[in-house]
């Protein structure tokens, strides 16, 4: 009995030559779109650690680059949020000063990850230059996320920055990030940091005006609450 | 090919569709992405819009891939034990527009699926004070791409191996070798001959590049126009990898009697 089913010259062609014919366009395709993939992240130039390698590989091996910066981020907040010498907290936790030794790192793998997460980077950075005591890491690191993202001029500033504290000059430290910390997108610890500069350099309005955008604005708590307590003692009703 | 049947059989596997299990899944996304954002903003700080930004699109992408995934591996093989095809191919009907018009209603339900859980999305990150950006609706264009594709290949395998479970897991390795194609390519660049260096160079050329229609990845980056991300030559990499193994299923279904 002859077949009621609509016919077409597909019908006959060898399976075996049609797989063939797929695999040499797929072979095409996908060396025309060579240029376009993303660089890899070349095996010696990752850090992973130990406790979130898995995590960063299978978000990597998802295609969620920057959800595992993200998280490598919130790794880094709750890291650098932790007392270091146990829950009742070390001598300066409070102010962000401590070992850390791992602050580094993180932020390279940050900065690996997703070169343009500069306020990853500069948060890292800025608790490495300014809170523990570590210049040269920071500049590292600046230096390291300026290579994957060689035009982010704020990479740039902040390597001054630091250059500048290394020796001592805080007026030029103030007059690099001054600007940067009316940036929407500034780390509350950068502003904070700034603000208690302008007070050692004598510039009261300028320190009261960042503290009380800070415990106005802050979304962390820690240097809401900072700012706010710096502004009672300074005689400022802190706002909101 | 007649593309009134195609798009009438689009349109019924739509409908089907949207009925069952799309709507259930997308509106089971808002509900958990409301309370993963509360929990991520808290952790993130200031940086939670942006976490918040970037777990929204890839959860819209997975989501969307399991139910392009799931639907391509299933339709057809339920369609063949049900015997429903036979209803379907006695009519003026061709096997290529069968396929074609499954795959498209599938596709069209992942997409509508995928804008509802955008909107969820995109609502949630306004109330948390975010500038929107054209890059967001490139973003879910370059991850309903990826799911197009892999929702082809899926199609394939599902009717090459008539099971769900070797279509689903063949498919899932080839997206994830799709997204580490350029370490693959490092490691076969720098690594010592071995003789399992010259399939592997193979496969580079045959699993899907997926790692170009990650536009999320790019959106920080200074772009001066969507013409730098190479959207034509994208849609056209991946309308031709989709139709390719498409054709490849049509060829396949060609031989089987029904």
């Amino acid at each position: 009995m002859e077949s009621s089913y609509k016919r077409s010259s597909l019908d006959g062609f060898p399976f075996p030559a049609a797989f063939v014919l797929v695999l040499s366009l797929c072979a095409a395709l996908n060396f025309m779109a060579l240029q376009a993939s993303r660089p890899a992240i070349p095996p010696p130039a990752i850090s992973l650690s130990p406790d979130t390698a898995v995590q960063s590989a299978t978000l990597l091996g998802l295609g969620m680059q920057r959800l595992a910066a993200d998280i490598e981020f919130i790794d880094l907040l709750v890291y650098y949020g932790t007392p270091e010498n146990g829950p009742a907290g070390g001598r300066s936790f409070a102010t962000g000063a401590g070992d850390y030794p791992e602050l580094g790192p993180r932020g390279r793998r940050i900065a690996e990850l997703d070169p343009t997460f500069d306020f990853a980077v500069e948060y890292a950075a800025g608790a490495l230059a300014f809170n523990v005591g570590r210049p040269d890491e920071a500049l590292a690191l600046l230096r390291f996320a300026l290579r994957g993202d060689p035009g982010n001029s704020r990479y740039q500033q902040y390597l001054g920055a630091v250059a500048f504290a290394q020796n001592g000059d805080i007026r030029s430290v103030v007059d690099v990030l001054g600007p940067l910390t009316q940036q929407p997108d500034c780390p509350a610890m950068i502003k904070s940091m700034v603000a208690f500069m302008e007070l050692r350099l004598g510039e009261r309005d300028k320190a009261v005006s960042l503290l009380r955008d800070l415990a106005e604005h802050s979304l962390d708590p820690g240097y809401k609450a900072i700012a706010r307590t710096q502004l009672e003692r300074l005689g400022v009703p802190p706002g909101r | 090919m007649n593309l009134r049947n195609v798009w009438i059989l689009a349109a019924n596997s739509w409908q089907e569709n949207w009925r069952s299990r799309f709507y259930l899944l997308s509106v089971a996304f808002g509900v958990l992405f409301l309370y993963m954002s509360l929990l991520l903003g808290l952790l993130a700080q200031e940086q939670a819009v942006r976490v918040m930004l970037d777990f929204g699109l890839a959860l819209i992408e997975l989501i969307g891939l399991a139910g392009g995934l799931y639907s391509a591996a299933t339709v057809f093989l339920r369609e063949m034990e049900t015997k429903t095809i036979y209803l379907i191919l006695t009519r003026p009907v061709s096997r290529g527009e069968f396929l074609l018009g499954r795959y498209l209603g599938i596709l069209l339900s992942v997409g509508a699926s995928m804008l509802l859980m955008a909107a969820m999305h995109v609502a949630i990150l306004l109330a948390k004070g975010w500038q929107p950006t054209p890059l967001y609706a490139l973003a879910l264009l370059g991850a309903f791409l990826k799911v197009a594709i892999t929702t082809a290949l899926g199609a394939f395998l599902a009717l090459f191996s008539s099971s769900v479970l070797t279509a689903l897991g063949i498919a899932a390795i080839l997206w994830t070798l799709g997204h580490f194609l350029p370490e693959l390519r490092f490691m076969i660049a720098w690594g010592s001959p071995h003789p399992l260096i010259a399939p592997l160079t193979a496969l580079t050329y045959v699993v899907p590049d997926l790692q170009i229609f990650n536009l999320r990845d790019r959106l920080a980056r200074t772009l001066a126009s969507p013409r730098e991300l190479h959207l034509w030559a994208q849609a056209g990499y991946a309308v031709v990898y989709s139709g390719a193994w498409l054709l490849l299923g049509r060829v396949w279904i060609g031989k089987k009697e029904f």
